[in-house]
């Protein structure tokens, strides 16, 4: 086979580096191939430049791909991001769902101990002192007794409060000088 | 992979684009199309040797489908003139002008369909035989008689004008 026939592997690069070397010799004598060679190149150097200059034409357009692309992009990620949001209150909805399903919802409503729930029933017997309403206690009254003692309500628990209310009897004690009996009073007495 | 890792290759798939579809336009929306369809499989991307090759492989496939919808749009409006459909922009149409070698024009007109494309991805893309083959989904020896041809007539054609230019 003559080199001649081997023009285009050489032009492909396609021989082995000892044929290729032998070939760049026949091209010394060899006109008609060494004119098929510098068409090549000349073809070559042609497309390099206009394939340059078609790029640097279309920079435009590579942009707008590129922004494209970007928008794109950034729209995947916004949707993957809401996705896993999404799984995530999915997951947590179907954990409160089993839940509920199980019956532990709602959770049992805790009534407060029997303690606290006596500490805050208001005695009947004692009321404020500055309530409009006078008491009216349910007391029962000795008889022969001159005065009738109410216990009041009082904020000091230093302090004892009693209404003292007048009875149709006479008194008999030296409390009865301190109080007048003609109305209703209200003796304060520190211990 | 981020998707901005592809714009390198911007440049090749869209002047591919442009080639296959030979419009501006379209060819834009191609291009996108196959880097997102590129971005799609990027686990494959990150193990190919000559990613390039892929994109272009799958930038054919997109333009077939844009291709056959603008087939199907243009049997339902009127066809281009011939004076317009006749000059419709492939990179390689700009350079022959401009660098006043409109002779060349006809020469790569007169090729066949595998011939132009096995010579553009060997011109403007660089590719070897067999990346070229896996592009166009031929086989290497298929390759290797259209570029053979195609670079003959070109050949041809620049050895003629350089005798005239003596």
């Amino acid at each position: 086979m003559s080199l001649c026939s081997r023009i285009e592997e050489y032009l492909s690069n396609e021989l082995p580096t000892e044929l290729s070397r032998e070939f760049e010799d026949h091209l010394v004598q060899c006109n008609d191939c060494r004119l098929e060679v510098d068409s090549h190149h000349e073809w070559e150097r042609l497309a390099s430049k206009v394939k340059q200059r078609f790029d640097s034409e279309s920079s435009a357009y590579h942009q707008r791909i590129r922004s494209r692309l970007a928008s794109v992009e950034q729209r995947h990620r916004f949707t993957v991001a809401l996705t896993q949001v999404a799984v995530g209150l999915g997951s947590a909805a179907a954990v409160v769902f089993a839940i509920a399903w199980a019956g532990g919802w709602p959770p049992a409503r805790h009534e407060p101990p029997a303690s606290l729930v006596n500490q805050r029933t208001i005695n009947p017997d004692v009321l404020s002192p500055r309530s409009s309403v006078p008491p009216q206690p349910s007391i029962s009254v000795d008889a022969g007794s001159p005065y009738l003692v109410v216990p009041v309500e009082s904020v000091n628990p230093d302090v004892t409060v009693y209404w003292f209310h007048p009875t149709v009897g006479e008194p008999t004690t030296d409390d009865a000088s301190m109080i007048p009996f003609n109305e209703p009073s209200l003796l304060a007495r520190s211990w | 992979m981020r998707i901005d890792q592809l714009g390198q290759y911007v440049p090749h798939v869209f002047r591919f684009a442009v080639y296959l579809v030979r419009d501006h336009h379209m060819a834009q929306d191609v291009a996108q199309d196959t880097l997102l369809r590129a971005w799609k499989h990027r686990q494959r991307l990150s193990s190919l040797d000559c990613p390039r090759t892929w994109l272009l492989r799958i930038a054919v496939n997109v333009a077939k489908d844009y291709q056959r919808k603008r087939g199907r749009m243009a049997s339902k409006t009127k066809p281009l003139p011939e004076e317009l459909a006749g000059d419709l922009p492939e990179p390689w149409f700009g350079m022959v002008q401009q660098e006043h070698c409109a002779d060349l024009r006809d020469v790569i007109l007169k090729l066949t369909e595998r011939e132009r494309g096995v010579l553009y991805l060997s011109a403007f893309e660089n590719l070897s035989h067999g990346q070229i083959a896996e592009v166009l989904s031929l086989s290497p020896g298929a390759v290797k008689v259209a570029l053979s041809r195609a670079r003959k007539s070109l050949r041809q054609r620049l050895r003629q004008e350089g005798r005239q230019s003596r």
